[in-house]
């Protein structure tokens, strides 16, 4: 028999164990394989308008998600070859060399991996249609993405996947060199009594948890954050972490150790999931600790980037506020203009408007917080122009100006401010003073653009009364821009680059789009909130796998428990009901701790903060959701698996 | 308390235990009982011997409702098994059985008070008629000391001890013990056995037991020889004492033992 043959009656034999490997290993494939196959795919980057930032930041998540799945599945591994230990103690003890195990081992992996990588990568292939079409959705394009199976992928999805092998033979070598023959003879590890749990330390981990959610939600509204932020983040971490630690080291224990004293202990099968607990929380501890911190981090980190996408385009849409406005032409270019714009996206609406161009003014920080962010030199727009623009957006407040009042347009950096007596004053054009009623953050001409997303300074603007305008005009240059609404902005990045071509030919003249910035700020932030979706869901997959993984070990352990049980005459009924019991109380205290964690974090920091945003909910909870429903899917299979387990005849 | 006594008013009027008629099993064509007829009555201690492949632990096996067998019938408590359903017979082994193995099973995780309580916490028995239980066996087996000590803390004898507690606080019809001083220095065999032989007196617990051991036969009423799936011979005590008793066997099993090997 030679030792492909062996590995194959292995797999064979040991069919449900593979299982789970194979599975661990083809959601790896597949994870993988989407993510490449989208970085090649022809239609996502026809679509995409910076196609070298998408390759490189495909390229980066990309190499992400391959060590997480190297970490998921030499973690899968590692729960396989401990499995195995038996079986390879046998085969040293009839004389196999630790090397042909080590090849029998490999031939598996790569039997394994041959099959995962293909069906993966079909898989992958087929699922890549749908997660292009999520990317899609997310930069608000409406290309439509075919399936596809890209060269480039499947090479560098089969390599990485060549590599990995080799790394899971080395580290199935070192554990079978682990294997010793005398445990094949001793049983397993003994327990002696479970652990004595401390009322004041379980006590402690619960006042450490809710004073460090107590420090966090302080951050809105006392100085202690603004004054001692070091101070304060260290503490309120170390208080978590510690907190965590100790509600799964001492705080789980304690109230299992309580539960075993009442006299309802005795009634039912609550001794036998109970007791099994109280020996398991040491080995627990960290792991739990540990995953439940991660995954906070983790629902964290997507919840914030989630709020920066959501709120992105708002952002974009204040700061941008013209589809399309440059400096008046001379007629015939403005028609050919307005041609391109009819072809692909009609023109709503139309505005011209006509300002002062000035030099520089002195002092300009008392009117602005941030002058750096402004041209230095100012425009004077009248009052009845601001009013047009307000009629043509539909958006802003008209505004009434007499005399020689003037308002200060800002952009987002600016707070919009009123000015009571004495208000302050501006001179402009030598001897004019105009009195600044306010502040107002409405970008009448929004900062320069091109197409390829570079901006340049914001235009310095002052509205003054009309009288005051039509009385200055007649000393001054004045320079007038056309202001486009049309339809469909968001995709006329063609449109765009046109005209900006006509309009830079003359040097100095003003262009400003929407879309040059919005598809720019659309596309990163898309990619960056796809890339960390997909991490978490990883990352959380992983973690979650990790308590899985020890779950099915326990069982393996436990079999001979449910065997004495079984011949007690305990029912199958009775013993699921006991699996279910015991392995809620492994999966639920993490997921809760996790998610009451990661709530206080996103909710005292980033949803306290742009509360009025309808769809940050919605994100949040499908993050929250999807962490649930991973928990979820883990508990139902291992209760199932678990169940199978204890069920196997024990061949020792 | 008032299902407890009726149980054992049940257990009284109701003489016959066991009783099997033809008894036969087969693996394939392996013929393993062969048209066994016993009768196992209210009260007795008996044990079951003969080498290995006779077919003892198939029977036990069998009569403990654990195994199937193809011809003949068995009638536990005058209910022939081949009328009881998959699950009535679960329910049955749970309630009116009670089993010592050689190999103790005892859970590592619970406390030899809580191994012992759990066939009754099982069925959801009252607690105070759980301590009522326990207190009464305490004594009988010499367990006080240890009912908080957890099983890896405790001796062989004292694991058995505690396991022959938990087969008989379910006051079952009958407590089948499979080699259950196997695993036991003597002295602690001797005192266990001479422990079920009380619980057997005071409690009126019939017990079945399986052994090779002619010793722990000679604690028993009554010994049955089985070889090649039949029984041979039957040796009752009577008067005799354990010394005289042990000899008897020792004669029997070198007719049987020597031929069967």
């Amino acid at each position: 028999m030679s030792i492909i043959d062996l590995s194959w009656r292995n797999m064979k034999r040991n069919f449900r164990l593979y299982t789970i490997y194979f599975i661990s290993m083809l959601v790896g494939v597949i994870i993988y394989f989407t993510f490449s196959g989208l970085m090649f795919n022809k239609d996502v980057v026809a679509a995409i308008q910076n196609k070298e930032n998408y390759e490189m930041s495909i390229f980066i998540a990309s190499i992400i998600v391959f060590l997480f799945i190297v970490f998921f599945i030499l973690y899968a591994n590692s729960f396989f070859m401990k499995q195995r230990k038996k079986e390879f103690g046998m085969y040293l003890l009839y004389g196999m060399k630790e090397r042909q195990i080590v090849a029998m081992v490999f031939f598996e992996t790569l039997f394994l991996s041959v099959i995962s990588v293909s069906s993966g990568i079909l898989i992958g292939g087929l699922l890549s249609k749908f997660f292009g079409r999520v990317l899609m959705n997310l930069m608000r394009y409406n290309d439509d993405i075919s399936f596809a199976f890209p060269l480039e992928a499947v090479v560098s999805t089969v390599l990485l996947f060549a590599l990995l092998n080799g790394i899971i033979t080395i580290q199935s070598y070192f554990s079978i060199r682990r294997v010793q023959l005398v445990e094949l003879f001793h049983a397993k590890g003994k327990k002696d009594r479970p652990f004595t749990f401390s009322m004041p330390l379980a006590i402690l981990s619960i006042l450490l948890i809710v004073g460090s959610y107590y420090t966090i939600t302080l951050a809105g509204h006392t100085d202690i954050w603004k004054n001692y932020f070091k101070e304060t983040l260290i503490a309120t971490t170390v208080a978590l972490i510690v907190g965590t630690y100790l509600f799964f080291s001492q705080f789980s224990g304690w109230v299992l150790q309580k539960m075993s004293q009442t006299k309802n202990y005795f009634n039912g099968n609550k001794m036998l999931w109970i007791s099994s607990l109280r020996f398991s929380i040491r080995g627990n501890t960290v792991n739990f600790t540990f995953n439940s911190l991660i995954s906070a981090v983790v629902i964290f980190s997507v919840g914030f980037i989630a709020v920066d996408y959501a709120v992105k385009g708002d952002v974009v849409r204040k700061e941008f506020p013209n589809h399309i406005a440059f400096s008046t032409q001379e007629d015939e270019k403005q028609k050919e203009i307005e041609g391109i714009m009819n072809d692909s996206h009609p023109i709503i609406s139309h505005e011209r408007i006509t300002g002062i161009q000035m030099e520089k003014i002195q002092d300009r920080k008392m009117f602005w917080s941030h002058p750096e962010y402004y041209t230095e030199e100012l425009y004077l727009f009248p009052e009845s122009q601001l009013n047009a623009i307000v009629d043509l957006r539909k958006v802003g407040d008209k505004v009434d100006l007499v005399g020689e009042e003037a308002i200060i347009l800002t952009r987002g950096i600016d707070d919009p401010k009123k000015y009571k007596s004495p208000q302050p004053e501006i001179t402009v054009l030598e001897d004019h003073t105009f009195r600044i009623v306010q502040k107002i953050r409405y970008p009448l001409l929004s900062m320069p653009t091109s197409p390829g997303g570079d901006t340049d300074l914001q235009p310095t603007v002052i509205i003054v009364s009309d009288e005051a305008f039509t009385y200055l005009k007649e000393e001054s240059i004045v320079s007038s821009y056309d202001i486009y609404e049309i339809e469909d902005p968001k995709t006329s990045n063609d449109v765009s680059r046109e005209i900006y071509d006509i309009v830079m030919k003359t040097d100095g003249a003003y262009y400003s789009a929407f879309v040059d910035i919005y598809s720019m700020d659309m596309e990163s932030s898309s990619l960056v909130l796809f890339s960390v979706a997909f991490f978490a869901v990883i990352a959380l997959f992983a973690l979650g796998s990790v308590i899985y993984f020890k779950q099915l070990r326990e069982a393996t352990e436990e079999q001979e428990h449910y065997a004495i049980l079984r011949q007690m005459g305990v029912g199958h009924k009775e013993m699921k009901k006991i699996i279910w019991k015991k392995l809620l109380f492994v999966f639920l205290p993490p997921l809760i701790i996790g998610l009451v964690h990661s709530w206080f974090l996103l909710y005292y920091t980033v949803i306290l903060l742009i509360k009025d945003l309808p769809s940050l909910t919605t994100i949040i909870f499908s993050v929250m959701g999807l962490y649930v429903l991973t928990y979820l899917i883990f508990y139902l299979s291992s209760t199932s698996i678990y169940y199978k387990i204890i069920n196997e005849k024990n061949t020792r | 308390m008032a299902s407890y006594i009726r149980v054992v008013k049940v257990v009284e009027t109701m003489k016959i235990i066991i009783q099997t008629k033809n008894l036969s099993k087969a693996y394939g064509k392996t013929q393993v009982l062969k048209n066994i007829d016993m009768t196992i009555e209210h009260g007795e201690f008996t044990a079951i011997m003969g080498p290995s492949g006779s077919g003892k632990t198939t029977l036990m096996n069998t009569l403990s409702t654990i195994d199937t067998f193809n011809g003949g019938d068995v009638w536990i408590e005058g209910r022939s098994l081949l009328d009881i359903n998959k699950k009535d017979l679960r329910e049955f082994r749970q309630k009116r059985m009670g089993f010592i193995f050689q190999d103790y099973n005892l859970l590592d995780t619970l406390t030899v008070k809580e191994n012992i309580l759990l066939p009754l916490a099982l069925q959801k028995t009252p607690v105070i008629e759980m301590e009522q239980r326990l207190a009464r066996l305490i004594e009988a087996l010499n367990i006080e000391g240890i009912l908080h000590q957890y099983p890896n803390e405790i001796s062989g004898g004292q694991k058995q001890r505690t396991a022959a507690a938990r087969a008989i606080i379910t006051n079952p019809a009958i407590v089948f013990a499979d080699e259950p001083t196997g695993a036991l220095d003597s002295r602690s065999a001797t005192q266990l056995l001479e422990q079920v032989q009380l619980l057997n007196k005071t409690f009126k617990t019939t017990v079945l037991m399986i052994t090779h051991d002619p010793y722990a036969a000679s604690y028993c009423q009554r010994v049955i020889f089985l070889r090649d799936g039949k029984i041979v011979n039957e040796l009752f005590k009577g008067a005799q004492t354990e010394k005289e008793f042990f000899d008897r066997i020792l004669t029997i099993q070198s007719v049987i033992g020597g031929e069967g090997r």
